[in-house]
């Protein structure tokens, strides 16, 4: 391999990344604050896809910006979701069998929406844009996936800012880290949660968008990215924000280079064996490494 | 008093929780027979070393050994099956089952084994009082109940050393003279030693042979109950200023 | 897992009189000469088919709730048992010539076997990362039987036989093995295993503090159900003749082996029975009439029975008929 075979596959794995990094966020944000194993995080992204898709097909508009729209309006479906089902639901702090199984009905209903209104066949978004790329130098870059990645910065910029400026972001925080002090400290559980389940599904739905102008796309499509997400922030360490992202970026680049090696119809066994060996070693994620270091 | 081996040795045993130390270095024994009530302060390590005899947790350093065997390592069920067995102090009853099945469930896998569980499952609830609850669920239980009920699924496994923790909290003073005198019979009638950790001063004073005093993870006196609740650095550790005599 | 009242099992004394174990078989016997005399009455192939189908979804609705209602572990990976027993039995009817009956045991105990391997690394988890482990393992395992020549990959594998095909045969063998499954649940709920078993699935912790092992029971549990699923494949990939990794194998399979006890009532003795039965009646029309979507009628029984009634059909029908007796009663 060359370098500059090194170098591109090394770019596409930091772009791919990014999208990674946001679909796994709308879990991480569903399981910090409220412990929830949102199974219907794979529904999410699907709507997300098709909704982007229709208003490519519909309304002429350009599905990046389709991606954003979705979002917002999956912020919506998440919140009236939350309060139609989810919180009637127990929670407590650690994740509960009855949550768990209600998101996975979510799931299924989704998934068989997807079916009714879109059928069974593949998918694509193509615009005059899915096949152009750039050179920079001795490496070649698809505009789309730089293009995604660009979206997905910005989207990782504004969850920042929110955690990190206003009341929302303040309240998660701090029902992520203990949600008993939290109730005492008097934030208000019930309406933080309302507004992270829709963010939770607004992130999905986004990823969704942003994954549909990359690869084709069905109803079951959610499946892989939603085993995905699950071994990024099981690699990030369940609670933290900063390990989502760098859990992103080792499955990026692992899935990116894998396919040297393995052929392509294993690389999701790849993944899960991964959780799985994650969850089993690691369960303070990829953090809980440095923070042996530190106790030393 | 004549001294006979310890039924239990904590050896020398510290727990760290990163940075946190809560139990330093301590150890104890407790000797067969005997009622031995551990006391401190909030934040004294009184649950952190309950939990490390009991199994729940690992100590960082030191050893555990019962009847001479180094238990340091042992699962929980592993500890039943020698004869350590606890109660919790928020009661964790089996909230599917009825009274009877919850306490058959130790009798059946406890100390020993399940000839005759039920009928040891039986008197386990007769012991303590919870005989005509028998049928009733689980689920739904008074507080003063399900304490009874804990403490009948304990005796029921068979215990050689019971761990009670705070069993007495959240009780009326009549619950709490009931439990008391359980538990003084419990060691009459059935040779149990009973290792337990209380705030209530006035409970542990009266059950108790000896008792071992905590506070911040080290152990700071050792005696009979009047010699502990005199003892300055006891004193100062419940009211945080050194006092001169007079307990 | 949630709402108890609906879910409590065995009487308030565990196997005491015989008198209660007869109470409790007798409806199983009813039920067993029922289904036998039900060809007698309508024999044609069709009904036939239908309620060999719905027998084999009822064993693998009671397997499940083995591990899931009894033991509280909810696993989505039965695909992998289902699929286990299908092949092995496929493979040892064709390749070797194994009579059927000792290639459905056979395909039981590798799919039992299969569990142990599954389940020492994955019973280290809680809950639901268990859950989310064993939807791991069931496609990594379809995407392996995908690519395995062995097996004939994607494209599946055909059984041969060279004895005539009875249907009859098929029915009662899985009426039989269904019965042995209801009959089995029976034993364990009455017995010291079906305590560990309710014990773990309360608190696991205070399960422990009794002498209960609760890695070694879900172990017991999940090959149990494991038996009685390979069992269950295997019955089905010799009446269907022809299997393929898209089908045994596919999430959706588990999903379904899931979803059947949940909605007929977990922790119970006959909800899985009443969730096999009518999944397997029902869903033939479904799939026929709607294809893409079939599963979503139970996607939303799910949500609805998580939110108004976790103890699924069995509890509903219980609180009936509680509403009932109390207002005869009280006259309210």
């Amino acid at each position: 391999m060359t370098a500059a075979q090194f170098v591109n596959l090394l770019v596409a794995a930091l772009l791919l990344a990014g999208v990674y990094a946001i679909m796994s966020y709308g879990l991480a944000l569903a399981y910090g604050v409220m412990k929830l194993v949102n199974l219907a995080h794979a529904g999410f992204m699907m709507l997300g896809a098709y909704l982007t898709l229709e208003a490519f097909r519909r309304l002429g508009l350009d599905p990046l910006l389709g991606a954003i729209v979705t979002a917002g309006v999956l912020w919506l479906v998440g919140m009236g979701v939350y309060w139609l089902l989810v919180r009637h639901v127990p929670t407590s702090d650690e994740p509960t069998l009855p949550s768990l199984l209600l998101l996975f009905g979510v799931w299924l209903v989704l998934q068989n929406i997807g079916y009714f209104i879109w059928g069974t066949q593949d998918q694509a978004i193509l615009t005059p844009r899915t096949l152009q790329t750039i050179r920079l130098g001795p490496v070649t870059l698809p505009v789309v996936r730089v293009l995604v990645f660009l979206v997905a910065l910005v989207g990782l910029v504004v969850l920042h800012l929110v955690l990190g400026r206003t009341w929302f972001g303040r309240a998660v925080r701090a029902l992520t880290q203990n949600r008993q002090a939290s109730r005492i400290v008097g934030i208000d559980v019930g309406r933080t949660a309302m507004l992270a389940f829709g963010a939770s599904t607004a992130f999905s739905g986004l990823a969704g968008g942003l994954l549909a102008t990359l690869y084709s796309f069905n109803p079951d499509f959610g499946g892989p990215f939603l085993l995905r997400s699950f071994v990024i922030i099981v690699l990030g360490g369940l609670e933290s924000f900063a390990g989502v992202a760098l859990g992103g970026l080792v499955l990026a680049l692992l899935e990116t280079f894998s396919v040297l090696v393995i052929p392509a119809g294993y690389q999701l066994a790849l993944s899960f064996g991964l959780l799985v060996v994650a969850l089993l070693v690691l369960p303070g994620g990829l953090p809980s490494l440095f923070a042996w270091r530190r106790r030393l | 008093m004549l001294r006979l081996a310890p039924l239990l040795r904590v050896e020398q045993v510290t727990r760290a929780f990163g940075g946190l130390v809560a139990v330093r270095d301590v150890s104890l024994d407790v000797f067969p027979g005997e009622i031995l009530g551990l006391i401190g302060p909030n934040g004294a390590g009184k649950t952190t070393l309950f939990s490390m005899i009991a199994g729940a947790l690992r100590p960082t350093r030191g050893r555990i050994l019962f009847e001479g065997h180094d238990v340091t390592r042992l699962a929980i069920q592993q500890r039943v099956a020698r004869g350590i067995v606890r109660t919790h102090q928020i009661p964790r009853p089996f909230r599917s089952m009825t009274v009877f099945d919850n306490v058959l469930a130790a009798a059946a896998f406890g100390r020993a084994g399940s000839r005759d569980a039920h009928r040891r499952a039986m008197e386990s609830l007769a012991f303590v009082g919870l005989a005509d609850l028998a049928r009733a669920p689980a689920d739904g239980l008074s507080v003063g109940n399900q304490k009874r009920l804990e403490l009948a699924r304990a005796l029921a496994a068979q215990p050689r050393l019971l761990l009670l923790d705070e069993i007495g909290g959240g009780l009326t003073e009549q619950e709490l003279a009931t439990i008391l005198d359980v538990i003084r019979r419990i060691r009459a009638q059935e040779g149990v030693t009973v290792l337990y950790i209380e705030h209530n001063m006035r409970a542990v004073m009266a059950v108790s042979d000896r008792v071992v005093a905590l506070d911040g993870g080290q152990k700071i006196a050792e005696g009979t109950p009047e010699q502990v609740q005199r003892d300055p650095a006891v004193i100062e550790a419940y009211l945080g200023q050194p006092v001169d005599g007079q307990g | 897992m949630s709402s108890t009242k609906s879910q409590a099992v065995a009487p308030a004394a565990v196997g005491v009189s015989w008198q209660s174990w007869v109470r409790q078989a007798a409806p199983m016997v009813l039920a067993g000469v029922a289904g036998a005399v039900i060809p007698l009455l309508r024999g044609d192939p069709n009904t036939i088919r239908l309620l060999f189908i719905a027998y084999v979804w009822v064993i693998t609705s009671i397997a499940w709730n083995i591990l899931g209602g009894f033991t509280g572990q909810v696993s989505f990976g039965f695909a992998v048992f289902y699929g286990l027993g299908a092949y092995t039995t496929a493979l040892l009817i064709t390749r070797a010539s194994l009579h059927p009956y000792l290639a459905y045991l056979a395909g039981g105990v590798l799919a039992a076997l299969a569990s142990l391997v599954i389940g020492v690394p994955a019973f280290r988890l809680r809950g639901p990362y268990f859950a989310i482990a064993t939807i791991g393992v069931s496609e990594t395992v379809r995407v392996i039987a995908n690519n395995l020549k062995l097996t004939g990959g994607a494209s599946g594998f055909r059984v041969v036989e060279r004895r005539p095909f009875n249907q009859l045969e098929h029915y009662y063998v899985a009426l039989l093995v269904a019965l042995g499954a209801l009959a089995l649940t029976l034993v364990l709920a009455r017995t010291r295993a079906g305590l560990a078993m309710r014990a773990v699935r309360d608190d696991q912790d205070a399960a422990a503090a009794v002498g209960i092992d609760p890695f070694r029971w879900k172990l017991i549990a999940h090959a149990l159900a494991a038996l009685l699923t390979g069992i269950a494949g295997g019955v089905f990939a010799r009446y269907a003749a022809f299997i393929h990794p898209g089908g045994v194998f596919a999430f959706q399979t588990g999903v379904a082996i899931l979803l059947m006890p949940v909605i007929g009532g977990l922790g119970t003795l006959w909800g899985p029975v009443f969730g096999g039965l009518i999944y397997g009646i029902v869903q033939e029309q479904l799939i026929a009439r709607f294809p893409q979507i079939h599963l979503l009628l139970y996607g939303i029984l799910l949500i609805l029975i998580i939110l108004f009634e976790p103890g699924g059909l069995v509890g509903l029908a219980r609180r009936v008929q509680r509403r009932l007796s109390a207002g005869r009663g009280r006259g309210s």
